[in-house]
C-alpha cells in the first residue's frame, strides 16, 4: 500500500528526492498534499502496518534519494505512542535509516515530554498535529540548513535563552569546537553554579583537552561574576556595592582580542557569556543597559553569545525584552 | 463619534474643547466622563478656559447643564456592566437638557477604564448597543487612547469604525490606499492580516496569510495603472492558486493581467533557501524582475511577498529579518541604480504574533518597513508601539 503524491510516477525525474511519511492517515494527507506541488521532492506514504515490509524491500537507489522521514504518531493519542509495535517500528526505522533525519508528528504539546523521556527523539525533531504541506517544506529546510551555531560569524552579537545549565554547557562546548575549527580564540564566561569539575568532564566527553587549548591560546575560561561585576565601597557605609563597570569590561575584552589576534595569531575572539550573575545580584536594569550598549554588529573581530536563563528573561518587562532583541543581530529565544 | 488620541493629555484637552464648543456656541448641555482627572481638576480646567466663575459652574452643575462624572461611577455603578443603564443615563441627561431649554446633550466619554480593568469586550458590546435611532438628542465622542485601541483585535476595531458616523482619529490612521495616485512607489509596507484559526485538521491556516480584499486591491490598482505586479506567495504552491487569484482580479482584460502580472510559482524554493540563509533565488528574482521591467518599459513595480510570514511562523526569526533587509536593499538599489520605483507589500498573519517568543520579535519586523498597516490598509502611526525604539536603534548605529 505505497502511494506516491504524484499520480504519474513517469513524470518524476530520477533526481527527485523522497520524503517518507509513515502514517495511518494516508488518505487524509493525500487529499491535502495532492493540491500542492513541491519542487524536486516527492512524498511517499507508507502505512504503519506496512513499514517493515517497505524497509525490507527498499533498495539502495530508494535509500539514496531518501531525504527525510516523517513518522506520524499522532493518530490515536496515547494509544499509538504506547503501542509496543510503534516503538519497535520506530527503533527499526532509526536503525535502518541511521544517517537520515527523522521527524515525529505528535498529537499535542502535552505528550512532548513523555516522548522525549522515552528516548524516542529530541524536542527539535517534533512537530505537532495538525501537520500541513508548509510543515513539510519547513522540515526540508531544517534538514538542509547548517546548525545555527555554525552560522554565526565574527562580529555577530547573539542572544540565546536556555532552560537548563546543561544545555548551556553543551552549546558552549559546541561553540568552542567551531572556534577551534576556525582558529578563533574562545572565552567562556561561566555561571558560578557550573563547577570546574563538571565542565572538565563534559569537555573530556567531547575529547577536548582544556590544558592544551589554553596553552595554544584557543581557550580562556573565567567566571562571569569575576569578569563582569565590580565591587565598590560606598562612602559612609561599610557595605560593598556590586556594580557593572562598562569601561573595565570593554578594556578586558579588547585586551583579550588584541592578545588573541596579535600575539597568538588567532582570527578573532568568540565569547560565550552566561548572564545569570547579573540577575542573582539584582542588576536587572543594569544588565539591559549594559547589553544595549553593545551594537548588533561589532566593528572588531568579536563574536558574542549572551546566554540568558529563560526564567530571568521572564522577569523583564516587554520594553526591556524589545530593547535586548534590537541590540542583538541574532536572537534565539 | 469615535475619537482615538495619542496621549491622555491630548484626549482631555481635545475633549474639553469639544465640550466648550457645545456649551458656548451650540447651546448644548455637556457631559464629561473620565477618570483621567478628578472632578475638581475638570472643574478647574473649565473655570480657567471657559471663562466662567466657580459659582456659575456650581449652578450649571446643579441644573444639569454641565455634568462631570467619573468613569468608575458612570459605567461600573452596578456589579454587572449594564448597557441599558448606561444608555438610560445618557437619555435622562439629554431629556433634562431639553427641559432646561438646551438643544441636547454633548458628551465626551473616556473609555480607558474598561481597558484598565480588562473589560475590552464590554466596551464593544456597549458601542454596539447604541443605535442611531436612539430617540434622544445626544452627540457623543467615545474616547479611546491609542495604546488601548491597538489592543483590540481587527474585528473589534472594524466594529468601532462601523458603529460611528465620524472618526476623529487625528491623522493617526491613514490608509495605504488613500494616498493620491500614484502610490508612493518606494515603500516597504507591512500588512498584518488576521485569519480565524480553523479547527480543521490543517495547520496551514496559521502558516499562510489570507487573501484579503486589500491585497487584491493592491494588485488590481497596480495592474490598472499599467505597473508590473509580482506575486510571490506560499499560496502559489497550490496547483490552482494562480488561476484563482487571477479570477479574483476585476476590471481587467485577461491580456493585461497576463502581460503585467508575474506569479512566481516555485515559492517553496524561496522558503527553503531563505530558511537555510541562501538568498540566491531572491537574487535571481531581482534579475528576472529587472529584465522584465526593462523589456516592457516599466518604471513602476508592485511586489507582494509572504515568504517572511512562514519563516516567522516557524521561528526562523533571523532568516525572516534577513529577507526583509534584502528587500529593503533591493528596493533602494532598483530605485537608485535604475530609476525603478518599487512598492513592496509584505503580508504577515497577525495571529502568529500573540505569544512569546513571537510577540517579542514584532519590533524587528516593524523596523524593517516604512509603513505598517492592518488588512484593511489602515496605517498605524509612526509614534505607536509598533515603532518603538526605532529612534534608539538608528542613533546607536549612527554612533558606531
Amino acid at each position: 500500500m505505497l502511494e506516491d503524491i504524484r499520480k504519474n510516477n513517469n513524470e518524476i525525474p530520477n533526481n527527485n528526492k523522497t520524503i517518507l511519511l509513515v502514517t495511518d492517515s494516508i488518505q487524509h494527507y493525500q487529499q491535502q498534499f495532492n493540491n500542492y506541488n513541491i519542487n524536486n521532492y516527492k512524498i511517499t506514504f507508507v502505512n504503519w502496518n506496512d513499514i517493515l515490509t517497505f524497509i525490507t524491500n527498499n533498495n539502495d537507489t530508494k535509500c539514496k534519494n531518501l531525504e527525510l522521514i516523517i513518522l506520524d504518531i499522532s493518530t490515536s493519542e496515547d494509544a499509538q505512542i504506547n503501542k509496543e509495535s510503534t516503538t519497535t517500528n520506530v527503533e527499526e526505522i532509526k536503525k535502518i535509516f541511521y544517517d537520515k533525519r527523522i521527524f515525529f508528528i505528535l498529537p499535542s504539546e502535552s505528550v512532548i515530554e513523555k516522548v522525549v523521556s522515552m528516548g524516542i527523539c529530541t524536542k527539535e525533531d517534533i512537530r505537532i498535529h495538525p501537520f500541513s504541506i508548509f510543515d513539510v517544506i519547513d522540515l526540508i529546510s531544517t534538514t538542509n540548513k547548517k546548525e545555527r551555531l555554525y552560522r554565526l560569524q565574527l562580529k555577530d552579537h547573539c542572544m540565546h535563552t536556555y532552560s537548563s545549565p546543561h544545555d548551556k554547557v553543551k552549546d558552549a562546548i559546541r561553540f568552542l569546537k567551531i572556534g577551534i575549527e576556525n582558529n578563533e580564540a574562545t572565552l567562556l564566561l561561566l555561571d558560578k553554579d557550573i563547577k570546574e569539575s563538571y565542565l572538565k568532564s563534559q569537555m573530556a566527553s567531547h575529547n577536548i583537552d582544556i590544558r592544551k587549548l589554553q596553552d595554544d591560546g584557543l581557550l580562556k575560561i573565567a567566571y562571569s561574576e569575576d569578569w563582569y561585576l565590580s565591587t565598590n565601597q560606598k562612602n559612609n557605609t561599610n557595605k560593598n556595592k556590586i556594580t557593572i563597570d562598562n569601561e573595565k569590561i570593554y578594556a578586558q575584552f579588547f585586551n583579550l582580542l588584541d592578545q588573541a589576534t596579535k600575539k597568538e595569531e588567532k582570527k578573532g575572539l568568540r565569547i560565550f557569556g552566561m548572564m545569570d550573575c547579573f540577575f542573582e545580584h539584582g542588576l536587572v536594569d543594569e544588565i539591559v543597559d549594559y547589553d544595549c550598549m553593545m551594537p548588533p554588529k561589532f566593528n572588531k573581530s568579536i563574536l558574542s553569545i549572551c546566554a540568558y536563563n529563560d526564567k530571568h528573561i521572564a522577569q523583564l518587562s516587554e520594553d526591556q525584552i524589545r530593547k535586548l532583541i534590537l541590540t542583538h543581530s541574532k536572537v534565539w529565544i | 463619534m469615535l475619537g482615538v488620541y495619542s496621549s491622555p493629555q491630548r484626549k482631555i484637552e481635545e475633549g474639553l474643547e469639544y465640550l466648550r464648543i457645545g456649551f458656548e456656541e451650540k447651546n448644548e448641555a455637556i457631559l464629561m466622563v473620565t477618570d483621567e482627572l478628578t472632578k475638581d481638576e475638570v472643574r478647574n480646567a473649565i473655570i480657567k478656559k471657559w471663562k466662567i466663575s466657580s459659582d456659575d459652574l456650581a449652578d450649571l452643575e446643579r441644573d444639569g447643564i454641565i455634568n462631570i462624572k467619573s468613569s468608575r461611577k458612570f459605567y461600573f455603578s452596578t456589579k454587572i456592566i449594564d448597557c441599558g443603564k448606561i444608555v438610560k443615563q445618557y437619555s435622562d441627561l439629554a431629556n433634562k437638557a431639553i427641559e432646561k431649554g438646551k438643544k441636547g446633550l454633548r458628551a465626551f466619554a473616556d473609555v480607558r477604564l474598561f481597558f484598565e480593568r480588562g473589560y475590552e469586550k464590554y466596551v464593544i458590546e456597549i458601542e454596539k448597543s447604541f443605535s442611531p435611532s436612539d430617540d434622544f438628542p445626544l452627540t457623543v465622542i467615545c474616547a479611546y487612547d491609542l495604546d488601548d485601541f491597538e489592543k483590540l483585535d481587527q474585528q473589534s476595531r472594524k466594529i468601532l469604525f462601523d458603529h460611528h458616523n465620524f472618526h476623529l482619529t487625528n491623522n493617526l490612521f491613514g490608509n495605504i490606499f488613500d494616498y493620491s495616485p500614484p502610490l508612493d512607489l518606494t515603500e516597504h509596507i507591512c500588512m498584518y492580516c488576521e485569519k480565524e484559526l480553523q479547527s480543521s485538521s490543517s495547520s496551514s491556516s496559521s502558516s499562510s496569510v489570507p487573501i484579503t480584499n486589500s491585497l487584491l486591491r493592491y494588485i488590481d490598482e497596480g495592474l490598472q495603472q499599467n505597473q508590473l505586479c509580482v506575486y510571490l506567495s506560499m499560496h502559489n504552491m497550490k496547483n490552482d492558486h494562480p488561476k484563482t487569484i487571477i479570477s479574483q482580479l476585476t476590471n481587467l482584460k485577461d491580456y493585461q493581467k497576463e502581460k503585467n502580472f508575474m506569479i512566481i510559482k516555485n515559492s517553496d524554493d524561496y522558503y527553503i533557501s531563505a530558511a537555510c540563509e541562501n538568498l540566491k533565488p531572491f537574487e535571481d528574482l531581482k534579475k528576472q524582475i529587472f529584465e522584465k521591467a526593462i523589456l516592457d518599459n516599466k518604471k513602476e513595480i508592485r511586489i507582494v511577498c509572504d515568504i517572511p510570514n512562514l519563516l516567522f511562523k516557524n521561528k526562523h526569526f533571523d532568516q525572516c529579518i534577513a529577507v526583509e533587509e534584502w528587500w529593503d536593499q533591493t528596493i533602494e538599489e532598483l530605485n537608485k541604480k535604475y530609476g525603478l520605483s518599487v512598492s513592496l507589500l509584505c503580508l504577515y498573519n497577525s495571529n502568529n504574533f500573540q505569544d512569546a517568543p513571537f510577540k517579542h520579535q514584532r519590533s524587528r519586523i516593524n523596523n524593517n518597513h516604512t509603513t505598517i498597516c492592518d488588512s484593511e490598509g489602515i496605517v498605524y502611526p509612526k509614534s505607536s508601539k509598533f515603532d518603538l525604539l526605532k529612534g534608539e536603534r538608528i542613533e546607536k548605529e549612527g554612533g558606531r
